[in-house]
């Protein structure tokens, strides 16, 4: 029961990285504002004119009700023959990484998966004879730690003093995820020959999977003010944040399969490895009782500029500049013979900065008004793009936009703004990860 | 313990998998026979060829055979009757478990999978269909959810002169249900 408690929790503390409805609804863009303060510390002093988003409802989460056994783990406890034959990994990957969004029809794995192996080669193919190549990548890399801990959900802030303020909370979430051929088995299967496999051994070809994953507890120290106005500028906002943390789980993973040869140069079999390192916190060893307990804790400085030119509004986050991160615990290693345990620490670089620029302008028409909005993530995380607009006119507001994250995806949303009540409704899409294809999703917002 | 890790890294394997995937393995045996030795000649001083040549038969492993569905085997053997006499020809597909050295002496656990006789007038041609289907209960379903097996082809002249052959289609297609491997909670 405790452990099913805990995964509640853990499953409810990732809901902190979503995007808002009317955000959604514009593709995705990241709006200037408060809200992105995670993002960029100066956000944290900076008007909220230029965002407006409601409560989330985070209707995704539907889907992870027994109902929906095709994105329900749930189902394997309640029914597990439905879970045998209709649960879809992909398709709960796809929901848990859009939880705002109720997929209509999220990404499915093929029917059928065929491996073809003959002397000439091997090629990969779903049931109708497509090619399947197996490459896909989200967040960082997740093959060590990170001091860029997830923004804390639920969090508590404490003003302290002028900008000055303490932000505490859990966070959890999954760091990376990446799924990758070695580029001797891209070649191998992009040309349908073996060839490039069998250069040594253990052969160069390899599908590798990894991911990881961490909560914890984090408390952050920020500054955000703004600085003297600028003439033909506008206002410009600062900030700073220092943010440490104490670790209540990680874990990483990885696994690789190879093929093997015979003498002759033939397709005998495959050979795995798998490594997976895991850390707990001290008193949860006897709860899990996996012998990984240990510390960990991090420490990061992020920093951040924005200015709010009054049509226009513009922002520079970088988070992680300079920041540590250590796990204590247990790394699990098999090299295709035999499994291996070792108490070990890992550490994360020095610096791994990531980068938030983002920015908006209001275009007044003669009837109603146009907002442009742009986004883009880059540095230590795999690169993002949106671009977003919104037509509003009167209390209503309809909107469109495209990014770029993972596969390229578009948005579609409506906002009706009453005195006492505002509505968001967005169409989100996005492309399936490894199938590729269009995700067709809703999502709802609510402000009172 | 143990059952934890193995649903860690049975969820890694399954990336891109569902309860509704099937995953189909195609091995074409006919590409790894060398051109040379897919065709030839039986008479009465070679009464017999094995394909492979090897007693031990082809040896091939099945990673996570224990998810196996069904799965079947195809494979064909043109004949041509280039003698004087009427031929009297034996097909017989046979395999074993992986430790076993020599498929064709009837110990160390293998068995005939299929047999198909022909029966050819001088000048005739005709094939000779090794093909079987392979479901639960099949003691070669069986030996194949071990993970790995042998397998092997016996071609025969009972009587006749000289018959001549070729391999046409040699390939074993499994299809696995890795969600299959899941127990119960």
């Amino acid at each position: 029961m405790k452990r099913r408690l805990l995964l509640i929790f853990l499953l409810s503390s990732s809901l902190g990285l979503a995007q808002g409805v009317r955000s959604l609804g514009m593709g995705g863009v990241l709006l200037p504002g408060p809200s992105q303060a995670g993002a960029n510390p100066a956000y944290a002093a900076f008007p909220g004119s230029w965002e407006k988003e409601g409560f989330q409802i985070p209707v995704g989460l539907v889907r992870f009700l027994p109902l929906f056994p095709e994105t329900s783990p749930l189902a394997y406890l309640t029914d597990p023959q439905a879970f045998r034959t209709r649960f879809d990994l992909l398709s709960f990957y796809d929901q848990a990484a859009h939880p705002n969004s109720f997929l209509l029809n999220p990404a499915r794995s093929p029917d059928e998966v065929v491996f073809r192996v003959s002397a000439d080669g091997l090629s990969i193919t779903d049931g109708s004879g497509k090619p399947l190549l197996p490459s896909f990548q989200v967040g960082s890399d997740p093959g060590k730690p990170r001091a860029l801990v997830p923004d804390p959900f639920p969090s508590i802030a404490l003003e302290l003093g002028p900008g000055t303020y303490l932000r505490f909370g859990t966070f959890a979430g999954v760091q990376g995820v990446r799924v990758s051929p070695s580029s001797a088995l891209a070649q191998a299967l992009a040309s349908g020959s073996m060839e490039p496999c069998k250069g040594s051994s253990p052969s160069p070809c390899a599908l590798e999977a990894s991911g990881s994953y961490s909560t914890g507890i984090s408390l952050a120290l920020g500054f955000a003010a703004p600085l003297p106005e600028v003439p033909g500028l506008g206002k410009v906002y600062v900030g700073a944040r220092a943010e440490g943390f104490y670790g209540l789980g990680y874990t990483e993973g990885s696994a690789e399969a190879r093929p093997t040869f015979d003498q002759n140069g033939n397709v005998q079999g495959a050979e795995y490895r798998y490594r997976y390192f895991l850390s707990y916190a001290p008193f949860m060893e006897g709860t899990l009782g996996q012998g990984a307990a240990g510390q960990g804790y991090g420490l990061r400085a992020d920093l951040g500029v924005a200015v709010d030119g009054g049509e226009w509004a513009l922002g520079l986050g970088a988070r992680n500049l300079l920041g540590f991160a250590r796990w204590e615990g247990l790394e699990v290693a098999y090299d295709g013979t035999a499994e291996t345990r070792t108490r070990t620490t890992k550490r994360s670089d020095l610096s791994a900065p990531e980068f938030l620029l983002n920015g908006a302008y209001r275009l007044p028409l003669e009837v109603g008004s146009l907002l442009l909005a742009a986004d883009a993530r880059f540095g230590s995380t795999a690169p993002a793009f949106h671009l977003g607009l919104e037509y509003s006119l009167g209390p209503w507001a309809l909107r469109a936009g495209v990014g770029l994250e993972g596969g390229l995806g578009f948005g579609l949303g409506a906002g009706l703004n009453l005195e006492a009540l505002a509505l968001d409704l967005a169409l989100t899409t996005h492309e399936a990860p490894l199938v590729g294809g269009t995700v067709y999703g809703v999502a709802l917002g609510v402000n009172f | 313990m143990k059952r934890l890790f193995f649903l860690a890294s049975l969820a890694l394997a399954l990336a891109a998998c569902s309860g509704h995937t099937v995953h189909r393995v195609e091995v074409d045996l006919l590409s790894f026979v060398p051109q040379g030795s897919r065709s030839g000649t039986l008479s009465l001083t070679q009464a017999e060829v094995r394909l492979p040549d090897d007693p031990a038969g082809q040896e091939i492993r099945v990673p996570g055979a224990e998810a196996l569905e069904d799965g079947r085997i195809a494979l064909q053997v043109g004949l041509q009757n280039t003698g004087t006499l009427p031929a009297d020809l034996t097909l017989e597909v046979r395999a074993g478990p992986r430790s076993d050295p020599d498929l064709y002496d009837g110990t160390g656990g293998d068995f005939a999978v299929k047999t198909a006789s022909l029966t050819l007038n001088p000048g005739q041609a005709g094939t000779l269909d090794g093909s079987l289907a392979i479901g639960p209960g099949d003691p070669l379903y069986n030996l194949i959810k071990t993970g790995a097996f042998r397998l092997g082809v016996r071609i025969q002249v009972n009587s006749g002169a000289q018959v001549g052959y070729t391999l046409n289609q040699a390939e074993v297609v499994l299809r696995l249900r890795l969600f299959n491997l899941i127990p119960n909670p």
